[in-house]
C-alpha cells in the first residue's frame, strides 16, 4: 500500500513551448514524511486537506516537544534562472574573501541586501542557474547509462569529492585553467569531449537542503529535485516530469544517527500563466501582417507583367558575341557580320538591324596562329509565324554570315575570308564556329596586286556563301569558282525561344483525355444499342407467341360447337 | 577623291615605290663605305668630301619624303600627293646626275649604282604620269 503511493518515473519529459522561457514557472513543494502525517495522505491538488488535518494534530506535537512544522513543509514558485540562495551560499558570500569573480560580486551583494531585508523566502529549497558553477561539474559527473548497477570509477569518485567542497573546486578550476591552455596534439578523445553541441543549452537546478533541522547549509545534505533544460528552439527538458495528478516524488537521507534518518516527498507543478486571448489575436493580427507585407513585398520585386506573344508565333531572341577570328595572314582584323532571316514566315522587329561590325583589331601569336580577340556583343530577336498548319515542310533557320577584312596602314583593305553558320535551333548556350575561305584569282598577276595594292576579289551577294537568294533550280554548282581557305571565326550565342505552343502542349493532354472520354461515351451508346436490340426481339417474339395463340383457341372452340 | 568601289591604282608604281626604297637603304649605305674609303686612300680634298657627304644626306631627304608622297598618292588615289612625288622625281634625278658625273671621284661601282637609280627614277615618272592621269580622267567623268 505504500509502494502504490509514490511516483516512482523519475525518467525525464521533453515539450515544445513557442512562448518565451521566461514566461515558465513551476511549484515546488516539499515535506517531509512522519508517522503522523503518513496516515493522512492526500494528493498535491488538495492543500487545504492538508493543512486542516496537520491543525488538528497541532496542540500534541506542541505538548511533545517535537520540531516546528516551518521546518517540515516547504512551497515555492520558481521563475526560469531565477536565483534562490541556500544556507550555504548565504554563509559563503557574506564573508568577502571568498568572492572572486564578478557573479559572486553579485551575489555577494544581493545576498546581503537579502539579510538587510529580513532573511530569505526560502528555506530548504534553492537553486542553481546557469551561470553557477555547479551546473559544469554536474554535467560531468553525470551517469551515462540508467543502470541501478553502475559503479562510478576512481575519476568519477574524485570528482565527487570535490565537488563538496567550494574552496577545492576553485583550486581544481584554477590548475585546469593553467595547465592546459593550449593542446598542442589533440587526442580523438580530447576533440570528441571538446567538441561543442550544436545546440546550446541552459540549465537550471532546483535544490533541497534535507539536513536536520538546525543543521543547514552543509554540501553533503544537498539533493537535486529537478533538472530543467531549455535550448534556443524552445524545447523544454524537465526531469523528473511534472507531478500533475501522479503521486509525489520521494528521496530518502542517510543521518549519521537513527534519528536523522528521514524520508521527504515533493511535487512539481507547472504554473506559468496562460496568455489572454486578447494578446492571442493581437499576436495572430501581427504576425498575419508581417506575412502579407512580406508576401506583397516579394510580389513588387517580382512584377506582374509577362509578355506574351501571339498564338502560332514563336520568339527567337539571341544574345551573341563574336568571340575571337583566327588563323589569317594580315593584321588589324574586324568582321563584317549579319543575320539572314528566310523569307518565308519569318519577321523581325523594324526597330533593330541585323547587322553590325567589330572593332579593328591586331592580332597576336597563340601556339602557331595568329589570333584576334573581338569580344563583341550583339543581340537581335525574331519571330517565326506559321499561319498555315497544312504545310509540312521543315521551316528555315536563320544564318549568321561574316566577311573578316583586314586594313592596312593606308586605310586600304583586303577580304580575309567569308564564312556563315546556321543559328542553334535548340534554346541555350552554343560555341560555334565557322569556318571561312576568300575567293582566288588564278595568276601571279592577281597575288602581285593584292599583296601591293589591296582590295581583292569581293562576293556581290555574301549569301553566295551558302545558298544564294537568287538560286532557283534543283542542283548548286561552283564549278569555276576558285577560293581559298582560311582561317576561322568563333561565335558564342545564346538562344532564348518563347512560344504559346509550348504551354499548349499540356491541352493536348486534355484534348486527348476530352476524346477518350467521346470513346467512353460512345461505349456507353452501343451498350444502351445492344439493350434495346435485345428488348425489340424479346417483343417479337411475344407477338409470335400471341399470333399463334388465338388459332389454337378458335380450334377448340369449334370443337365444342 | 576617286570613286571607292573603282581600284585606280597602279600596282607596278606600287611595285617599283617598294623595290626602290629597298634599294636606296642599299644604296645610302654604300655610299657611305665607299666615301669612307676615298677619303682614306685617295688625296680627297676636305672641302669637297664634306660638300659630298653633305649632298648625300640631302639625296637621302628628297629620297625618303618623294617614296612616302608617292604610295600614299597611289594608295589612297589622291592627285595631290602624287603630284609632290612627280616634283621630287627631278632633285632626284638631279642628284643621282652629279654623283654618276660631278664628284670628284667616281668609282664604276658609282656609275653602276647611279645608272640604276637613274632608271628607277625615269621609270617611276613615266608611271606617275600614266596615274595621274588615270585619276583624272576618272575624276572628269
Amino acid at each position: 500500500m505504500a509502494e502504490a503511493v509514490w511516483s516512482t518515473d523519475t525518467g525525464e519529459a521533453v515539450y515544445r513551448s513557442r512562448d518565451p522561457v521566461r514566461n515558465l514557472r513551476l511549484r515546488v513543494h516539499l515535506q517531509r514524511i512522519t508517522s503522523s502525517n503518513f496516515l493522512h495522505y492526500q494528493p498535491a491538488a488538495q492543500m487545504g486537506k492538508d493543512l486542516i488535518d496537520l491543525a488538528t494534530f497541532k496542540p500534541p506535537q506542541a505538548a511533545s516537544g517535537h520540531r516546528p512544522d516551518e521546518e517540515e513543509e516547504e512551497e515555492v514558485i520558481i521563475g526560469w534562472q531565477e536565483k534562490l540562495f541556500s544556507q550555504f551560499e548565504v554563509d559563503l558570500y557574506q564573508n568577502e574573501s571568498a568572492c572572486q569573480s564578478p557573479l559572486d560580486h553579485q551575489y555577494r551583494q544581493e545576498v546581503l541586501k537579502l539579510e538587510n531585508s529580513g532573511g530569505r523566502k526560502n528555506r530548504r529549497i534553492f537553486t542553481y542557474t546557469d551561470s553557477d558553477r555547479y551546473t559544469d561539474l554536474e554535467e560531468y559527473c553525470q551517469k551515462i547509462t540508467t543502470s541501478a548497477g553502475e559503479a562510478p570509477s576512481f575519476l568519477v569518485e574524485r570528482m565527487a569529492n570535490v565537488r563538496r567542497r567550494r574552496q577545492d573546486r576553485r583550486g581544481v578550476e584554477g590548475s585546469k585553467l593553467k595547465s592546459r591552455i593550449i593542446t598542442w596534439e589533440p587526442s580523438e578523445d580530447f576533440i570528441r569531449n571538446s567538441h561543442a553541441i550544436n545546440t546550446p543549452l541552459q540549465t537550471m537546478y532546483i535544490m533541497a537542503d534535507l539536513g536536520p533541522y538546525g543543521k543547514l547549509g552543509y554540501k553533503i545534505h544537498e539533493h537535486v529535485l529537478c533538472v530543467l533544460k531549455v535550448d534556443s528552439n524552445g524545447v523544454i527538458t524537465v526531469k523528473p516530469d511534472f507531478t500533475g495528478i501522479k503521486g509525489p516524488y520521494r528521496i530518502e537521507t542517510e543521518g549519521e544517527k537513527q534519528e536523522h534518518t528521514s524520508a521527504w516527498k515533493y511535487t512539481i507543478d507547472n504554473v506559468s500563466s496562460l496568455a489572454q486571448p486578447e494578446e492571442e489575436e493581437r499576436e495572430q493580427r501581427v504576425f498575419k501582417d508581417l506575412y502579407g507585407r512580406h508576401k506583397e513585398y516579394l510580389s513588387s520585386l517580382v512584377g506582374t507583367d509577362f509578355e506574351m506573344i501571339a498564338p502560332g508565333a514563336l520568339r527567337l531572341f539571341v544574345n551573341g558575341e563574336v568571340v575571337s577570328a583566327r588563323g589569317y595572314e594580315h593584321d588589324n582584323l574586324y568582321v563584317h557580320f549579319f543575320v539572314e532571316l528566310p523569307a518565308t514566315n519569318w519577321s523581325s522587329p523594324s526597330f533593330q538591324q541585323l547587322s553590325g561590325v567589330t572593332q579593328t583589331c591586331v592580332t597576336r601569336s597563340l601556339g602557331m596562329d595568329k589570333v584576334a580577340y573581338f569580344s563583341f556583343p550583339f543581340t537581335f530577336e525574331a519571330f517565326f509565324l506559321h499561319e498555315d498548319e497544312s504545310d509540312e515542310s521543315l521551316p528555315e533557320w536563320p544564318v549568321l554570315y561574316c566577311k573578316v577584312l583586314s586594313l592596312d596602314f593606308w586605310q586600304r583593305y583586303r577580304v580575309e575570308g567569308y564564312g556563315a553558320v546556321v543559328l542553334p535551333v535548340t534554346p541555350g548556350s552554343h560555341t560555334l564556329t565557322a569556318s571561312t575561305w576568300r575567293p582566288m584569282e588564278l595568276g601571279l598577276v592577281a597575288e602581285l596586286r593584292r599583296f601591293f595594292i589591296g582590295g581583292s576579289l569581293e562576293l556581290e551577294d555574301p549569301s553566295y556563301v551558302r545558298i544564294p537568294g537568287t538560286f532557283k533550280g534543283e542542283r548548286l554548282s561552283r564549278f569555276g569558282f576558285r577560293t581559298e581557305t582560311t582561317g576561322t571565326v568563333t561565335f558564342r550565342l545564346h538562344c532564348l525561344q518563347q512560344s504559346r505552343a509550348f504551354m499548349e502542349s499540356n491541352s493536348l493532354r486534355k484534348q486527348m483525355r476530352s476524346v477518350l472520354d467521346r470513346l467512353e461515351g460512345f461505349s456507353q451508346q452501343s451498350s444502351t444499342h445492344n439493350v434495346l436490340e435485345a428488348f425489340r426481339r424479346a417483343r417479337r417474339r411475344m407477338q409470335e407467341a400471341r399470333e399463334s395463340l388465338p388459332q389454337d383457341l378458335v380450334s377448340p372452340t369449334g370443337t365444342l360447337a | 577623291m576617286a570613286p571607292r568601289d573603282k581600284r585606280l591604282s597602279s600596282t607596278p608604281l606600287e611595285i617599283l615605290f617598294f623595290l626602290n626604297g629597298w634599294y636606296y637603304a642599299t644604296y645610302f649605305l654604300l655610299e657611305l663605305l665607299i666615301f669612307l674609303y676615298k677619303g682614306l686612300l685617295l688625296p680627297y680634298p676636305t672641302a669637297n668630301l664634306v660638300l659630298d657627304v653633305v649632298m648625300l644626306l640631302l639625296y637621302l631627304g628628297i629620297e625618303v619624303i618623294r617614296l612616302f608622297f608617292g604610295t600614299k598618292g597611289n594608295l589612297c588615289q589622291r592627285k595631290m600627293p602624287l603630284g609632290i612625288s612627280v616634283a621630287l622625281t627631278f632633285p632626284s634625278a638631279m642628284m643621282a646626275s652629279y654623283y654618276l658625273l660631278l664628284q670628284t671621284y667616281v668609282l664604276r661601282l658609282e656609275a653602276i649604282m647611279n645608272s640604276i637609280l637613274l632608271f628607277f627614277c625615269g621609270s617611276e615618272l613615266l608611271l606617275e604620269m600614266l596615274t595621274l592621269a588615270t585619276f583624272s580622267s576618272m575624276d572628269r567623268i
